[in-house]
């Protein structure tokens, strides 16, 4: 195990950067293990138990809001992961009853197929082709200097922006040559954005990662995604 | 709804739902380009901080902190414990705080309202400004030789009150160089200190003296003395009071009407049912008449 002194500043480190984040995770299985196995009373299977996921996440949590000057790490990350798997089981205990209550012929098909871990021949192609389209997607991405993690760090919070950032993608949906533009140049035609849109140049700058995913999901091969957003249009 | 995954990490995923929203999710054992239906999301360290009344100790700390000082700076220097009236012939109300200091000066009569002018006592000790108070009298002509301070507790507890007057008494009586009677209100009985007597006359009276002027006789016009007899001084001073006989002395002194005085008016003699005025009245309006018919 880490010495405190390392703790602390792998800790500090973590908050900045995601990879070094994992890493620290990476470190700590052990211990997320231990505790996702008190809760349940049994030994943790990681491809089978939800509990281990959340108490990953949680753990992560833990890091990201840790403050040295509240205490001891371990002892808060204990406390993290433990209120999450209390919150998971009571969500999935609510879950389940109304599941119980609502249950009917159709709704168990439904359920069947969701639940259904054997995927059909052509759901096998249509997921690799997704995974792959997702992984170039990411590659894309790179090329501009971004990841998909500070894309959802940089997605807005609030509604009025999210609107305001469906307009700049309508606009650029409809412009061929800008998206061209760039791909090209790696950089979002702001001027041009502001100019025809009359949208203010500050919200876009401040949402640029965002909006660089969006206009990237509209250049060539990304049908998967675009069908994702193609359902924005409703929003408006 | 239904959630792409787009990037995974040992504890999170990424996904995109069909709101155009990119993530954080809990990742249970994903893959990038698996469709998810339902994700646990990753509390955002700025949202997940909720209101407690912990992060609220600080700052409550410091307001209650910053309320008490200032209670007790009230308490100290602004709230009044106790109210002492001086009365030597002006008369003045001294508000006193816990620090004993005076808090506000007031006079309640015309002489204490002159005397507190261009005298700024507020913040004084009580029985030093109590001393300036019967100095300025004395220099005002106020105060003299033999007069009698009283002091009044208008407000306060008793343990306080008696140590106040005592205090003011004793500073009184060692500063004061003139013979002066203190009067302690709450006992009612006055309390003579004994003072070695002033060597020197008052300013006033020498002021007094000089203010008359040269060359004219200062001899006072003699002023009749007053009588007092249950009687106003009116009826004392007229001839009236020889005839005081329930009736007005007017009837008396006049000649034309006393002798008619029958207990009826001179009028009522050539009194005939018609009065002057209204044939007066008659007659204008025969002329009036006139005018009309013509």
């Amino acid at each position: 195990m880490m010495d405190a002194l390392d703790l602390t500043l792998a800790l500090e480190e973590a908050k900045k950067d995601s990879r070094s984040c994992d890493h620290l995770i990476g470190r700590f299985i052990p211990f997320i293990k231990s505790q996702t196995s008190q809760f349940i009373n049994r030994s943790v299977d990681e491809s089978v138990d939800d509990e281990y996921s959340i108490a990953m996440l949680a753990f992560h949590e833990a890091i990201l809001s840790y403050d040295k000057n509240k205490g001891a790490f371990i002892a808060y990350a204990k406390k993290v992961i433990y209120s999450r798997l209390i919150d998971f089981t009571r969500k999935e205990s609510r879950y389940e009853s109304r599941r119980v209550l609502d249950y009917d012929e159709d709704e168990a098909s439904i359920f069947n197929q969701i639940e259904s871990t054997e995927l059909k021949p052509e759901e096998v192609v249509s997921q690799k082709s997704a995974k792959e389209e997702v992984l170039l997607f990411q590659e894309e991405l790179k090329d501009y200097g971004i990841s998909l993690t500070e894309v959802a760090d940089n997605n807005p919070k609030q509604e009025r922006t999210k609107t305001l950032c469906i307009k700049a993608l309508d606009y650029m949906k409809g412009r061929k040559d800008l998206l061209e533009e760039m791909v090209r140049t790696k950089r979002i035609p702001l001027s041009e954005l502001v100019k025809e849109t009359g949208l203010s140049r500050k919200t876009l700058e401040r949402h640029r990662k965002y909006l660089l995913a969006l206009f990237l999901a509209y250049t060539n091969g990304f049908e998967t995604i675009r069908e994702y957003l193609d359902q924005l249009g409703g929003q408006e | 709804m239904k959630y792409l995954v787009m990037e995974t990490h040992l504890s999170y995923a990424v996904v995109l739902d069909e709101k155009g929203n990119f993530l954080k999710v809990c990742n249970m054992n994903f893959e990038p380009g698996d469709e998810v239906v339902d994700v646990i999301r990753m509390k955002e360290e700025e949202k997940t901080k909720v209101f407690s009344f912990t992060s609220l100790k600080p700052a409550l700390g410091l307001a209650a902190s910053f309320l008490f000082i200032s209670l007790i700076i009230w308490q100290l220097f602004f709230f009044s414990i106790g109210a002492i009236g001086i009365n030597i012939n002006p008369s003045v109300r001294l508000e006193i705080n816990r620090v004993e200091r005076v808090l506000e000066a007031v006079g309640t009569n015309n002489d204490g309202i002159t005397l507190l002018e261009g005298l700024d006592i507020k913040g004084m000790p009580y029985d030093e400004a109590s001393v300036l108070l019967a100095k300025r009298s004395y220099e005002l002509g106020m105060l003299e030789d033999g007069s009698q301070v009283r002091l009044d507790i208008l407000k306060g507890k008793d343990a306080w009150s008696e140590q106040a007057l005592t205090k003011i008494s004793d500073r009184l009586s060692e500063t004061i160089t003139i013979n002066i009677e203190i009067i302690r209100e709450q006992e009612f009985e006055p309390i003579v200190i004994p003072i070695e007597p002033r060597t020197t006359e008052p300013e006033k009276e020498e002021e007094d003296e000089s203010e008359t002027p040269s060359g004219v006789d200062a001899k006072p016009e003699p002023v009749p003395t007053p009588v007092t007899d249950d009687l106003s001084d009116y009826d004392d001073y007229t001839d009236y009071d020889d005839h005081i006989d329930d009736y007005t002395d007017y009837s008396d002194d006049v000649d034309d009407y006393s002798d008619y005085s029958d207990d009826y008016s001179d009028y009522e003699d050539d009194y005939d049912d018609v009065s002057d005025y209204e044939y007066e009245e008659e007659s204008d309006y025969e002329y009036d008449d006139s005018d009309y018919d013509d």
